[in-house]
């Protein structure tokens, strides 16, 4: 037999004794004619019980009540008596062990970073290290350099020429 | 001369010793069978748990103002401190378990199982056994239910709550504590039926 869908949530109300009393007569004729209702509410009531019964709530020892009072009563005294200073360094919330963690944790990722920063500011940045638009500047400046050195060149191999023959070609005059 | 709890309240927002003391030893058993059910049946954690409730209540008793009934006020501190611990027990047995994965909960269900109480099945061994099987049961059944369907559930069955006043205790409308509620009882009948039936 099955219970019937409809009184399911009456069913349940009444197990733990919680069905409107102007529900319960309508409940009571029902549960007279329907057989699968009644078992299930048979079944749930011994559920209920044998959770009851295997997980029992258990008691304090007078021991262990008196050893309680003593122990929240001292506490309480504590915190009253503590010092404004002390409420503050370590109350609840308790202050100065988050910051004091935040804070570490604040110094330690600064000086990571910072040393990081320090070392590749003086590491020896090589062509290959180097992004593609900063290699075709250093390629630029090579060859401006190289330029340079060239039209040096040019201006010994002339002086040397004027050396040589004595005489000064027409054309580096007019420059 | 027994005083109400409102009398007592007002003692306690003054200081007075023994109201605080009256109060423990008023609440005491209920606070403990409560944190007890709450963190699975670890005795010494209860009683850490209780004496946690009661330091959090005295230190805010001066904020309660009488809205809703003390004791309701008191639960919810109660329930509030055990899912507090248990959360925060979670999160560190979170990182743990990345260390030693499975042992725990080994340790754990058979430290429980080995803690509880004579259940008075005599001498029997076969009833011993049978209640020890039942008890492994349904502390799985129940770990298995999400907290706050295992909350209200524990409420109503161990505590004798009722609706209303789990609802208050949890700050949850009715609706959703009977909604709880059945869906605890269906999955607990689902996975008992074998210890329903005669």
């Amino acid at each position: 037999m099955k219970l019937c869908p409809d009184h399911k949530e009456t069913l349940w109300l009444d197990v733990y004794g919680e069905l409107d009393p102007n529900e319960r007569p309508a409940w009571e004729k029902h549960l007279e004619t329907c057989e699968g209702c009644r078992q299930e509410r048979t079944q749930l009531f011994r559920l209920l019980q044998a959770v009851k019964v295997n997980m029992p709530s258990p008691e304090l020892s007078r021991e262990k009540t008196n050893a309680l009072a003593r122990s929240i009563t001292r506490k309480l005294r504590d915190e009253r008596e503590e010092t404004w200073w002390r409420k503050w360094l370590w109350g609840r919330p308790n202050r100065l062990v988050p910051a004091l963690a935040a804070a570490s944790i604040l110094i330690v990722a600064f000086g990571w970073f910072s040393m990081k920063g320090f070392r590749s500011s003086f590491s020896i940045r090589s062509l290959s290290n180097l992004k593609s638009e900063e290699q075709v500047l250093v390629k630029d400046l090579d060859i401006v350099k190289n330029l340079e050195l060239l039209e040096e060149m040019d201006t010994l191999r002339k002086l040397v020429q004027v050396v040589d023959h004595g005489d000064v070609p027409s054309h580096t005059t007019h420059n | 001369m027994v005083l109400k709890d409102e009398e007592l309240v007002a003692r306690a927002q003054r200081d007075d010793q023994l109201a605080i003391e009256e109060f423990v030893s008023r609440y005491k058993q209920k606070a403990y069978a409560i944190a007890y059910h709450m963190c699975s049946g670890d005795s010494e954690e209860a009683q850490d748990l209780t004496q946690e409730a009661f330091l959090r209540v005295f230190r805010n008793i001066k904020k309660f103002r009488g809205d809703s009934s003390f004791y309701t006020w008191f639960y919810r501190i109660v329930v509030n401190t055990c899912l507090d611990r248990r959360r925060h027990r979670r999160r560190w047995e979170r990182i743990f378990s990345l260390w030693r994965p499975g042992q725990r909960e080994e340790e754990t269900s058979k430290e429980v199982l080995e803690k509880q109480p004579d259940m008075g099945g005599g001498n029997n061994p076969m009833t011993v056994l049978s209640g020890k099987q039942l008890t492994r049961e349904i502390r799985k059944a129940l770990t298995s239910l999400p907290e706050r369907q295992r909350i209200v559930f524990q409420l109503k069955v161990f505590q004798g709550m009722s609706i209303r006043e789990i609802a208050q205790v949890m700050g949850s409308a009715e609706g959703t504590v009977k909604s709880h509620l059945f869906r605890a009882t269906h999955s607990l009948r689902t996975t008992l039926k074998e210890w329903a039936v005669p």
